[in-house]
C-alpha cells in the first residue's frame, strides 16, 4: 500500500468520524494536472498568488463542472505540456468530499484515448465511484479569448445528457384540460379573445428564463 | 526583436487560458505555439568565473498538425532557440528543430533536424548538469541535422529508433549515428535501455554506447537510476556514467530532487562526481510558472579546486 493510498484512507477515516452536520455542501478536490474551469456555468477563481487552491465547494444536488487536464509528455526527447479538450461532467451528490482525477497518461495515444473515452475518475474520498455524464466542449477556430460561460450557456440549452437540467417555471400540471363549455362561452361573449391578449401581455412581461420555460411547456403539450 | 515581441504578446494572451498552447483548431487543423523560457542567476563551480545571468531553454516552438482521416496525421515542428543570442554568443536565433512527419495509430515517422532516440534515455533531474545529462548526452550524440526517426507507443512499452545520415559533402555533414531506445513498465516500475553507435566524423572510428535505466514510483517519492558505458573509440579509455536521483513533493506545489552523478574512466586520475539538490516551486494559480534554486558540489580525482555551483531562477513553460 503506497503512502498516498494510506494518506487517503486516513483522511477518509477522519471524515467518516466527523459529525455529519459538519457538511452543508460537497467539496471537490482536484488531482494533479486537473484544471477546473467552471462550476454550474460560472467560471471559477483559479486561486491566489500563494494559496494552493485545489478544493472547491459545490452545492448539494445536481452539479455541472467544466474541467481539462494538463500533462507533461515526452515527445521526440523533450518534455512538452499538452492540454486536453474541455470536458463537462454532470453528477448529483449530497454532503460528499469528492475527488476528480484523470487516468495515467504517458504518451499522446493515452491522451487521445482519454479524450475519446472521457474516462475521468470521480469518487468520494473513501474511494466510492460517483456516476456522471460527460461531454466534450470544443470551439472551432482561434482558441484564445474563449468565453467559457457563453459556451456553457449554449451547451446547457442543448439536449445533451451532460447539460444542466433546465429550471422549469411551469410544470405540465399547470395546464388544465380544455372545458368545452367555458371555451364556447368565451368565444361567444368575448369577441376580442381576452385570454389570447392576456397570454401575449404576460409573455411580454416575462424574463428570458420564464419565456423559455413557457415555450418548453407549450412544446410538450399533447 | 520582432519575434521576441510576438512571443511576449502570445504569452500575455494565453496566460489565463487553459488552452495556453493551442492557437487555432478547426477542420482537422491544429496550430500550437509552445514556449520554454528559463532565466537564472548562477555562480558556477569555476573559481575564475563570476556570477552571471544565464538563459536556458529560451525557445519558441511552432507546431502544426493536419488530420488526414483514417487515424492518419501529418505534422511538423519548427523550434527557435534564443539562448545563445541572449548570452551574446551569436546574433539571431538557433533553429533547434525542423521536421515533418506522419503519424498513424500508435506509430510515427519523422524526418529533419531533431533530437534522436538516445535523447529519450536518462533519469537525471538537475537544472544544470555539471557532468552532462547521461552517457549519451555527455559522450555520444543526442540530436542531428539529417535525422530519420521512428517511434512506436504501446500500452506498456515504447520503442524509438533513429539514424542520422553522414551527409558527406553537404553543408549539414557532421557525425553519423544510429540509436535505439526501448522503454517498458509495470506497476510502479519503468525500465529503459538504449544503444548508440556513433562516428564523430567521416574519418573517426565508431564508438558504441549503451545504457540501462530504472525508475520506481514509491508513492511518497520517485527514485531513478541510470548506468551507461561508452567505449570511446580506439582511445582505450572506456568511461561509465552513473546517475542516481530521488524526487519527492514537499508540498502540493513544491518538488525537491537530490541526485548523484559520476564519470568512471578506465584511466587513472580522471574520475569525477557531482552531488546536487534542487527545489522547484510552481505557482498554484498558474502551474506553468515556477521558481527554482539548486546547489551542486563537484569533485574529481585530479584535485581540481571547485566552488559550490549555486543558481536560482524562474521558468515559464506553455
Amino acid at each position: 500500500m503506497s503512502a498516498k493510498t494510506s494518506f487517503k484512507r486516513i483522511t477518509a477515516l477522519i471524515l467518516v468520524l466527523l459529525p455529519s452536520y459538519a457538511f452543508s455542501d460537497n467539496m471537490l478536490n482536484l488531482d494533479d494536472g486537473v484544471n477546473l474551469i467552471a462550476i454550474n456555468g460560472k467560471k471559477v477563481d483559479s486561486g491566489s498568488f500563494l494559496n494552493n487552491r485545489t478544493g472547491y465547494k459545490l452545492p448539494n444536488g445536481i452539479n455541472q463542472i467544466m474541467v481539462n487536464y494538463t500533462a507533461e509528455i515526452k515527445k521526440s526527447g523533450e518534455y512538452e505540456l499538452e492540454h486536453s479538450k474541455s470536458f463537462v461532467l454532470l453528477f448529483e451528490q449530497h454532503d460528499k468530499n469528492l475527488e476528480i482525477s484523470a487516468p495515467e497518461i504517458k504518451n499522446l495515444n493515452n491522451f487521445k484515448d482519454f479524450e475519446k473515452k472521457s474516462n475521468w475518475t470521480l469518487s468520494t474520498i473513501s474511494g466510492k465511484k460517483v456516476d456522471f455524464k460527460a461531454a466534450v466542449i470544443e470551439k472551432n477556430g482561434f482558441q484564445f479569448g474563449r468565453d467559457y460561460e457563453r459556451e456553457l450557456e449554449i451547451f446547457n440549452n442543448s439536449n445533451n445528457p451532460a447539460s444542466l437540467p433546465k429550471k422549469q417555471v411551469f410544470t405540465p400540471t399547470d395546464i388544465k384540460p380544455l372545458d368545452s363549455n367555458t371555451a364556447n362561452k368565451a368565444e361567444d361573449t368575448n369577441k376580442e379573445n381576452t385570454p389570447a391578449k392576456m397570454l401575449i401581455f404576460w409573455y411580454n412581461q416575462a424574463n428570458k428564463e420564464t419565456r423559455n420555460s413557457f415555450k418548453e411547456l407549450i412544446k410538450n403539450i399533447n | 526583436m520582432k519575434k521576441l515581441i510576438l512571443a511576449t504578446a502570445i504569452a500575455a494572451i494565453t496566460a489565463n487560458s487553459a488552452f495556453a498552447a493551442t492557437i487555432y483548431e478547426d477542420n482537422g487543423i491544429t496550430f500550437k505555439v509552445k514556449g520554454d523560457w528559463q532565466v537564472q542567476l548562477r555562480d558556477n563551480a569555476s573559481k575564475s568565473k563570476d556570477a552571471e545571468v544565464e538563459f536556458d531553454d529560451l525557445e519558441i516552438k511552432n507546431s502544426i498538425a493536419y488530420d488526414l482521416g483514417n487515424d492518419l496525421t501529418a505534422y511538423g515542428q519548427l523550434d527557435f532557440g534564443f539562448k545563445n543570442a541572449a548570452e551574446d554568443k551569436q546574433s539571431g536565433d538557433d533553429l533547434e528543430e525542423a521536421y515533418l512527419g506522419m503519424k498513424a495509430h500508435n506509430m510515427s515517422f519523422q524526418v529533419g533536424k531533431m533530437d534522436n532516440a538516445a535523447d529519450d534515455f536518462g533519469v537525471e533531474k538537475a537544472i544544470e548538469e555539471a557532468l552532462g545529462k547521461d552517457i549519451f548526452d555527455e559522450f555520444g550524440s543526442i540530436d542531428g541535422d539529417d535525422v530519420i526517426r521512428f517511434d512506436a507507443d504501446f500500452d506498456s512499452a515504447r520503442v524509438a529508433i533513429s539514424h542520422e545520415l553522414e551527409a558527406d559533402g553537404e553543408d549539414s555533414s557532421n557525425n553519423e549515428s544510429t540509436e535505439i531506445y526501448v522503454e517498458g513498465g509495470f506497476d510502479a516500475v519503468t525500465l529503459g535501455a538504449a544503444f548508440q553507435t556513433v562516428k564523430a566524423s567521416t574519418t573517426s572510428p565508431s564508438e558504441d554506447i549503451w545504457g540501462v535505466s530504472a525508475k520506481f514510483d514509491a508513492g511518497f517519492a520517485k527514485f531513478g537510476l541510470d548506468y551507461g558505458v561508452s567505449d570511446q573509440g580506439t582511445s582505450n579509455n572506456d568511461v561509465a556514467m552513473t546517475n542516481l536521483v530521488a524526487t519527492f513533493k514537499a508540498t502540493e506545489t513544491t518538488e525537491v530532487s537530490v541526485g548523484y552523478m559520476e564519470h568512471d574512466y578506465d584511466a587513472a586520475n580522471m574520475d569525477e562526481e557531482a552531488i546536487y539538490g534542487n527545489v522547484t516551486y510552481k505557482f498554484p494559480a498558474q502551474k506553468n510558472v515556477s521558481v527554482f534554486a539548486e546547489i551542486t558540489h563537484r569533485d574529481d580525482d585530479a584535485g581540481t579546486d571547485y566552488d559550490l555551483d549555486l543558481l536560482a531562477g524562474m521558468r515559464i513553460k506553455f
